[in-house]
């Protein structure tokens, strides 16, 4: 496999090649080919079952995968768990947090891959931290224990640990499931903040978020990656229709004209 | 500011666990002052020196030794299964090491007093807590956790009563069963001497995951994210727990609930973090056993109590206010 030379700005930092997952025997991902770049925010959508999630894990190297998967120009497999988990933060769904540790904490979980256990916490850490809290706007909260936090609070603290990390990539799954129009918008500009670092590639069920926040959708369909364009052209009416089921509506807004779904076909 | 009061939690509980092993060599038929006791273990002449250093210094040791094995494992499994009610007994981890003890014993292998019973202890212990974590395995909820352990510890239990069962001769039964209910009485060095090794092995493998507990907050894909091996965290935890709690199992028979209660007893001092929770953890059960065993000493009584009983009669209740204080969680499903 021919991989790009690495340190390069200009350059991918998360290229798949044929990418191939199955899971139980049964092919959940075929063949997925995409590149995110720096600076870039990718929204992945696709009906529930077209195989997003099992996509995003096999990046994420949480999953055995089929095809090449290159980090840097280097693959996957030749890195370490920790050097992965510095070059590739992960977001699962849900924000789950099995103890009620203060949000500082669950913060600094971000630099576990800095840090080993006989090295406590580094000024950098501290700083990454920091850092974290204050793009999401929950340096207030530091201390607060996550348990008697809100829904929109938890999603923006789950995010600020994904962020610490300050990997070159991002892979969110669902970021702004069961939030409110608000904090969906918040977590989206986050993202877009968090883009500044490196590559975004997130899962997103509102097609109209994909379009307003994304600068590439990529639309998957029962395990194959069917679009991978700029909004306007991979969410075209016709590709709705098929993918999704959906008759759809133009609605013009100020930024031009935007496609939503309207009802089931 | 937490820092510091967790500082003080353990520094108290190192402070407790002194003047209760002091206590503990004070304490049995011949009641020794605080004087003599400390005399008779510092080199002191005859029969006080005798009692301190060869019977009471053993029982003490092991006590703190066993305690806080229970203690460690609790809090290990607790950070590892991500549930405040993760517990070696909970599983049949000692269960199981009682009934490979027992079947050792029982069938005339060895004497009580040999490395084959704390090595049956810990291939039976090794044997439930395994097929726990692998029936529990990526996300079962707590419901299967629990019946998972439920028919490991009845399985184990069933055994058990086979080996009882088919003991060659009513003194065997008789022998098993009292050592089944959990004693610490006549222990010597040489019990304590086989199984330190096991003991120290356990504390290492279980406190070195400390940060892989921590982790495990967030789950165990967004802790593999980070950078958390789970299978090698998953092996050293379930060899860790059996080790310590098949040794301790061997030495002493069953002591259930310490290792449920102990680390609840710390978590909030610890801010419920799953590594920070497991020193206090340790010491806790130290505590807690090393108590227990100075009250069995101090009650009178014609056959001195099991200690095994005494925290079985103790815990039963604690776990069933627990249950009740944490119902929502419990009720929640998914762990």
């Amino acid at each position: 496999m021919t991989l790009v030379p690495a340190n390069d700005p200009t350059v991918a930092t998360l290229v798949a090649i044929d990418v191939t997952v199955r899971l139980g025997g049964k092919t959940v991902v075929e063949r997925a080919n995409l590149t995110l770049n720096r600076g870039e925010v990718v929204a992945l959508v696709g009906p529930n079952g077209a195989g997003k999630t099992t996509l995003i894990r096999a990046l994420a190297g949480l999953l055995p995968a089929e095809g090449g998967i290159a980090l840097e120009g280097r693959p996957l497999g030749s890195y370490s768990a920790r050097e992965r988990a510095r070059g590739i933060a992960y977001l699962p769904q849900g924000h789950v947090f099995h103890w009620p540790l203060p949000v500082a904490s669950v913060v600094a979980l971000g630099r576990h891959p800095h840090g080993d256990a006989w090295s406590p916490a580094s000024e950098a850490d501290r700083a990454a931290v920091q850092r974290a809290l204050n793009a999401t706007g929950i340096d207030g909260l530091a201390d607060r224990s996550i348990v008697t936090l809100s829904g929109g609070e938890r999603a923006r603290v789950a995010l600020a640990r994904a962020l610490a990390t300050e990997a070159p990539v991002l892979l969110a799954d669902e970021p702004t499931a069961s939030l409110d129009p608000r904090h969906q918008l918040t977590v989206m500009e986050l993202l877009r903040h968090g883009a500044r670092h490196g590559a975004v590639l997130a899962i997103v069920h509102d097609l109209l978020l994909a379009a307003r926040f994304a600068d590439r959708v990529i639309v998957m369909d029962r395990g194959r990656l069917v679009a991978d364009a700029p909004p306007k052209e991979a969410l075209t009416p016709d590709r709705l229709a098929d993918v999704f089921g959906v008759a759809t509506m133009n609605v013009s807004t100020a930024d031009g004209d935007v496609t939503i779904p309207w009802r089931p076909l | 500011m937490a820092g510091r009061t967790f500082f003080w939690v353990n520094a108290a509980l190192a402070a407790l666990l002194v003047i209760l092993a002091v206590v503990s060599l004070m304490v049995g038929p011949a009641g020794l002052s605080w004087r003599t006791a400390l005399q008779g273990l510092f080199g002191g002449e005859g029969p006080a020196g005798i009692i301190v250093r060869d019977i009471r210094l053993p029982r003490t040791l092991l006590a703190l030794a066993i305690g806080a094995t229970l203690g460690l494992s609790g809090a290990a499994l607790q950070g590892l299964l991500r549930n405040p009610l993760a517990e070696p007994a909970l599983f049949g981890a000692p269960q199981a090491a009682a009934a490979a003890s027992a079947a050792v014993i029982g069938f005339g292998f060895a004497s009580a007093v040999s490395l084959m019973v704390p090595l049956a202890g810990i291939l039976g212990a090794l044997v439930s807590i395994g097929g726990l974590v692998a029936i529990a395995g990526r996300r079962a909820s707590l419901t299967v956790t629990l019946l998972a352990g439920l028919a490991l510890a009845s399985f184990a239990g069933a055994m058990t009563a086979l080996v009882l069962n088919l003991a060659p001769n009513p003194y065997v039964a008789l022998e098993i069963a009292f050592w089944l209910l959990g004693s610490l009485e006549d222990r010597s060095t040489d019990h304590l001497t086989i199984a330190a090794p096991f003991f120290v092995a356990s504390w290492i493998l279980l406190a070195a995951n400390a940060r892989a507990y921590r982790a495990l907050t967030l789950g165990e894909d967004a802790a593999a994210s980070l950078g958390v091996d789970l299978r090698r965290v998953r092996a050293m935890v379930v060899v860790g727990v059996a080790l310590g709690v098949g040794a301790a199992v061997a030495i002493t028979g069953s002591i259930s609930f310490v290792g449920l209660v102990a680390p609840h007893l710390v978590r909030r001092a610890a801010g419920s973090d799953p590594a920070r929770v497991l020193l206090p953890g340790a010491l806790a059960g130290s505590a807690l056993l090393t108590l227990a065993d100075i009250t069995v000493r101090a009650i009178p009584a014609a056959d001195e109590l099991r200690v095994g009983v005494v925290t079985a009669l103790i815990g039963v209740p604690f776990f069933l206010a627990m249950i009740f204080s944490e119902r929502r969680m419990l009720e929640g499903a998914p762990s």
